[in-house]
């Protein structure tokens, strides 16, 4: 059963975990290139080494939002619970706007593959913060 | 216009391209990551570096072929038979390729047919190169 992010912490432990997978491929991309295996590593995970960054990437972004002191309008400072509902409205708003961009495709593989793992990204956290992951 | 390969210099002339290819991304790669900036690259380069990869790992092979002064039986192996040995080889590639065309019942349902692709485009525009320029 999958657990949904109602938390700061779900939400930190979800994001840290792209964000761990991505330096593990890395690593594993490395000594693959030192071994000479560069060829048989990306066959198999040339895709996904691409939508790992995607996600290692946004995942990075609101790891270091939520670190992040902010001050709070009516003076304090932002509270972890005001973050997770910013966050929460941030990807609402960023899988609406996926759906408008289906026509608009890249003539570059890499841009289109770069494109549906971010779509893949919103989507998935948007599961996590609703339905559960 | 693409040159027409026409001796074995003209083969290595190609093949080493091929392979430096390869460098030239994997050093754009590491400056990319480096900088912090590996999501750029992917946007941009994935694909062409996992094609310029597969490419390079056959042109490393091919490379090492010509390489050789005798054969492996201690017989003279000359540039003109050498020539004649890689082309036929692509040659044979290509055919064989046109004919499993016909079937496409074997595909992967993974990243592995990208490695597919890449090789038979090698093997593709190598056979061009050296028939029709």
């Amino acid at each position: 059963m999958f657990a949904r992010v109602r938390t700061i912490e779900n939400l930190k432990s979800y994001l840290e975990k792209s964000v761990s997978e991505q330096e593990e491929l890395l690593a594993k991309m490395d000594k693959a290139r030192e071994d000479g295996h560069l060829r048989h590593f990306l066959s198999s995970n040339a895709a996904y080494l691409q939508a790992l960054t995607v996600y290692a990437h946004e995942s990075a972004r609101f790891l270091s939002f939520i670190a992040e002191e902010r001050e709070a309008e009516g003076g304090g400072s932002v509270t972890d619970e005001a973050k997770l509902n910013i966050v929460r409205e941030e990807t609402q708003r960023r899988v609406i706007n996926l759906n408008m961009r289906l026509t608009s495709r890249s003539t570059s593989l890499s841009a289109n593959q770069d494109e549906d793992a971010e779509r893949a990204f919103w989507i998935e956290l948007y599961q996590a913060l609703n339905g559960g992951y | 216009m693409n040159k027409r390969i026409k001796t074995l210099a003209d083969v290595r002339e190609f093949l080493a391209h091929k392979v430096s290819r390869r460098e030239d991304l994997l050093a754009k790669l590491d400056s990319d990551r480096e900088a912090g900036h590996l999501t750029h690259f992917m946007r941009r380069d994935a694909m062409a570096l996992v094609v310029a990869v597969f490419h390079a790992d056959e042109a490393l092979k091919f490379l090492a072929h010509i390489q050789m002064e005798k054969r492996p039986d201690g017989t003279a192996y000359g540039d003109e038979q050498k020539f004649a040995e890689v082309s036929a080889e692509v040659a044979f590639y290509v055919m064989n390729r046109a004919q499993s065309q016909f079937s496409e019942m074997n595909r992967s349902t993974s990243a592995s047919n990208l490695a597919t692709d890449a090789v038979s485009d090698f093997y593709m525009e190598f056979y061009r190169h050296l028939n029709n320029g």
